[in-house]
C-alpha cells in the first residue's frame, strides 16, 4: 500500500522537460523566411526588401511598445504563478519570432538604403538620419542582447525545471519588462527617423 | 538553535564578467560604425583597428576570467551558449554575405569580419554565462 502510494507522488510530481526549447516548426518557418530573405537580396529586388523592411520593422516596433507599454504592466500585477504561465508561452514564441523579425528589418533596411542611394559620395542629405537611424539601432541591439534576451533565456530554463524558482523568475521578467519599455521609447525614436526618411 | 536560508533570487551580484563582455559589444559597435559612418568613402582604418584591438583584449580578459571561475555550472553555460551560437552564426551570416555582397572589399572586410568573429564568440558567452551563473554549482 505504502509502495503504490509513493508511485502514485512520484507520478503525479512535476517534471522537468527536456524537449527542444522552442517550436520546430517555428524554427523552419524562420528558416524559410531567411532564404527568402537572401533571394530578395541578391535579385535586389525594391518591392521585396520593401516589403520585408516595413512588414519585420512594424512587427518589431509594435512588439517593443505591447511588451513594454502593455503587457509589461499588466504582468508587473500579476502574482508569480499566474506570470509563470504567462511566460512560459509568450517567451517561446518570442524567442523563435523576434531574432528572426530583427534580422529581417536590419538587413532589408541596409540595402534599402543603398537602393535608395542614401550611400553616395557627395554625402546625401539623409546621410545624418542615416546615421542617427543606426546609432539607435546601436543602442537596441546592446540592450537586447546584454539585458532582454539573456533574461528571456533564464526564464525559460527556469520554467522548464520540475520546480521552478519563483523569486528569480519575477526578478528577471522584471528585468525583461523595464528593458522592453526602455526598447519601446527607443522604437519611438526610430519612427521619427523612418517617416522624415520617407517623407524627405 | 533554527537557521533560516533566504530563498535563492539567482546571483544577484554584479560580474567582471559580463562588464567585459559589454566592453566588447560597445568597442565592436565603435570599430564598425567608423566605417559605416564613411560610407562610401574609404575610412580612417586606424580608428577601427584601435577600437578592434579594445575589444580583443575585453575578449580575452572575459575568457580567463570565465575560466578562473571554480564551481560553475559548465554544463548549463555549454547547453545555453551551443544553441545560441547557431543563432548568431545565421544572424552573423546575414550580416557577412551583405557586406560582401555590396562590394566591401580589403582592410575594411578584414576589420568587419574581425568584428563579426567577436561577436559569434561573446554573444553565446555572455548569454550561456547569464544563464549559468544564476545555476547553483556543486563546490
Amino acid at each position: 500500500m505504502s509502495e503504490l502510494t509513493v508511485n502514485k507522488t512520484a507520478a503525479s510530481a512535476p517534471k522537468a522537460q527536456t524537449g527542444p526549447f522552442v517550436p520546430l516548426w517555428g524554427v523552419g518557418l524562420s528558416l524559410l523566411v531567411i532564404v527568402a530573405l537572401i533571394v530578395t537580396i541578391a535579385s535586389n529586388s525594391l518591392f521585396g526588401l520593401d516589403f520585408f523592411h516595413v512588414f519585420a520593422g512594424a512587427l518589431w516596433i509594435s512588439t517593443d511598445l505591447i511588451m513594454g507599454f502593455i503587457i509589461g504592466p499588466i504582468m508587473n500585477r500579476l502574482d508569480i504563478p499566474a506570470r509563470m504561465v504567462f511566460a512560459k508561452r509568450l517567451m517561446t514564441t518570442m524567442m523563435v519570432a523576434m531574432p528572426t523579425v530583427v534580422i529581417c528589418t536590419l538587413t532589408a533596411g541596409w540595402q534599402l538604403a543603398r537602393v535608395d542611394n542614401f550611400f553616395t559620395a557627395p554625402y546625401s542629405p539623409q546621410h545624418g538620419w542615416i546615421l542617427a537611424a543606426l546609432i539607435v539601432v546601436a543602442l537596441l541591439s546592446i540592450l537586447a542582447y546584454t539585458f532582454l534576451e539573456p533574461a528571456n533565456i533564464v526564464v525559460l530554463m527556469e520554467l522548464r525545471k520540475s520546480e521552478p524558482n519563483g523569486l528569480l523568475i519575477g526578478r528577471m521578467m522584471k528585468r525583461f519588462i523595464y528593458t522592453a519599455g526602455i526598447l519601446g521609447v527607443l522604437q519611438l525614436s526610430i519612427i521619427i527617423i523612418m517617416v522624415r526618411l520617407a517623407t524627405w | 538553535m533554527v537557521t533560516k536560508t533566504e530563498p535563492y533570487a539567482g546571483d544577484t551580484k554584479s560580474s567582471p564578467v559580463i562588464a567585459t563582455i559589454i566592453g566588447t559589444i560597445i568597442s565592436c559597435i565603435l570599430a564598425a560604425g567608423i566605417i559605416i559612418a564613411y560610407i562610401p568613402e574609404q575610412p580612417p582604418i586606424w580608428g577601427s583597428i584601435m577600437w578592434l584591438g579594445i575589444a580583443g583584449a575585453f575578449t580575452i580578459t572575459s575568457i580567463v576570467l570565465l575560466l578562473r571561475k571554480k564551481s560553475f555550472a559548465w554544463k548549463v553555460f555549454f547547453k545555453v551558449a551551443k544553441w545560441v551560437f547557431l543563432y548568431i552564426l545565421v544572424l552573423t551570416g546575414m550580416g557577412e554575405y551583405v557586406i560582401v555582397f555590396d562590394g566591401t572589399r580589403g582592410e575594411t572586410l578584414v576589420v568587419m569580419t574581425i568584428i563579426i568573429l567577436l561577436f559569434l564568440i561573446n554573444i553565446p558567452m555572455l548569454w550561456g554565462f547569464s544563464v549559468a551563473r544564476h545555476e547553483r554549482a556543486p563546490s
